[in-house]
């Protein structure tokens, strides 16, 4: 079957079978920053917004994403670029797999709830695995991002 | 992939019940988040989405939650936050990360009766009636005790606004993990309530030691670590690879009594 949707603000319309998830039809794609990691909705490498809010790829039929809008980190560069110098400057990352699915998630925080403080970052951040930093330079990280962004 | 021989989209809840009792093997789908706990091909998928299922409708006395409604909608909803000082929305935000709770359903979480479900033990300490299609309106409780695979559609669930204190304790090995047990406790209009979830049974009221607990008029301190006592004598508890029963039982005992100790604000 064929699904139109709207990715990183451009009309798709793409083939996909009932039991795929989006993470399968997006990595098929070549939309390679949804990163494939535990496949059953635990790590958090695969979140993307939809309608603005974060979701896992891995856990949404590709099928429901009709009519739908979906964003990737491909598709909001500037505010990425904001949240990858935060990164940067804290020493927030390191291998790098689970950076974009923290940086959708931070963007979706700072919509939300852009005054968020280190305890409520890290209750938004539960869910996403990293298995290099120890979280504290992440949260450090998104202090910076939210204090920059208001 | 998760193999789906047929899905349909449908446009009403008329053609979803067809559907429903048309293939006898036919799953609905909420959020679509829990679809991978069972490892079976599905042959006929139903999609509730577009239903107009998805709405919270709050009223001075009621709060009805439509079952397409997100964990995390209902959690961070206003009127839900105030119920019994907030345990309800505290339960609902342990459950895996906001992403996941963005698309897992109340309809989904509820109709699945999971046993490692972190929202049916504490909206035991509610009155909630489930709204079902066909069935009519539902006590939470009747749903639960039913054996057997309801064929119908949950709508939407109601919770009635009561003078209520209550408490929530899950007990995982990690954040992310599932229940190893979990205690709600609360006391609803100066009646106590006492559940028990991840035993690993499904969730399930404490009716002779709340009935016992009633007839109590000064209760204290030994009162408390009575009623868990007799919690774990009345309410069967098990093991699995999560948790033997005898170490289910230290910790029901133990949070039922600072439960109760933190409700009656003693």
């Amino acid at each position: 079957m064929k699904i139109k949707f709207m990715l990183n603000d451009r009309s798709q319309t793409w083939h996909t079978e009932p039991g795929e998830s989006l993470l399968d039809l997006l990595r098929r794609h070549h939309v390679v920053s949804v990163k494939k990691g535990c496949d059953g909705s635990t790590c958090g490498v695969c979140t993307v917004l939809m309608n603005q809010k974060p979701v896992l790829a891995c856990t949404v039929l590709a099928v429901r994403c009709a009519g739908e809008h979906i964003h990737t980190v491909e598709g909001l560069a500037d505010e990425v670029e904001k949240i990858s110098e935060a990164f940067g400057i804290e020493g927030a990352d390191q291998c790098g797999f689970c950076n974009p699915g923290i940086a959708l998630a931070l963007y979706a925080l700072k919509a939300e709830h852009p005054e968020a403080d280190a305890a409520e970052i890290k209750q938004y951040l539960e869910g996403h695995l990293c298995r290099c930093s120890g979280y504290q330079s992440q949260v450090k990280a998104a202090l910076r991002y939210l204090g920059e962004a208001s | 992939m998760i193999h789906i021989e047929q899905y349909h989209k449908v446009d009403s809840l008329e053609e979803a019940y067809r559907l429903l009792q048309k293939y006898e093997t036919a799953v609905l789908l909420g959020g679509g988040a829990w679809i991978r706990t069972g490892s079976k091909p599905l042959e006929h998928v139903i999609d509730l989405k577009g239903l107009g299922l998805d709405t919270i409708i709050e009223t001075k006395d009621s709060l009805s939650i439509g079952a397409m409604v997100s964990l995390r909608a209902m959690e961070t909803h206003a009127g839900i936050r105030q119920l019994g000082g907030g345990f309800l929305s505290e339960a609902l935000s342990q459950i895996l990360g906001v992403a996941f709770r963005n698309t897992a359903t109340v309809g989904g979480s509820i109709m699945g009766k999971f046993s490692f479900s972190d929202l049916l033990t504490p909206l035991l300490m509610l009155d909630v009636t489930l709204q079902f299609y066909d069935a009519g309106p539902m006590r939470l409780t009747t749903f639960l005790a039913q054996r057997g695979r309801l064929k119908d559609i949950l709508q939407a669930i109601t919770i009635e606004k009561k003078a209520c204190r209550a408490m929530f304790k899950k007990v995982a090995n990690t954040a992310l993990d599932f229940s190893i047990v979990n205690v709600a406790v609360a006391i609803v209009e100066g009646r106590y309530r006492i559940a028990v979830g991840a035993r690993p049974g499904t969730a399930i009221l404490a009716e002779s030691v709340m009935a016992w607990l009633d007839t109590v008029e000064s209760p204290t301190e030994a009162t408390w670590k009575e009623a868990g006592e007799k919690v774990v004598e009345t309410i069967k508890l098990g093991t699995n690879q999560r948790a033997h029963e005898s170490y289910r039982q230290q910790l029901v005992k133990t949070y039922v009594a600072r439960g109760l100790k933190e409700v009656s604000g003693s």
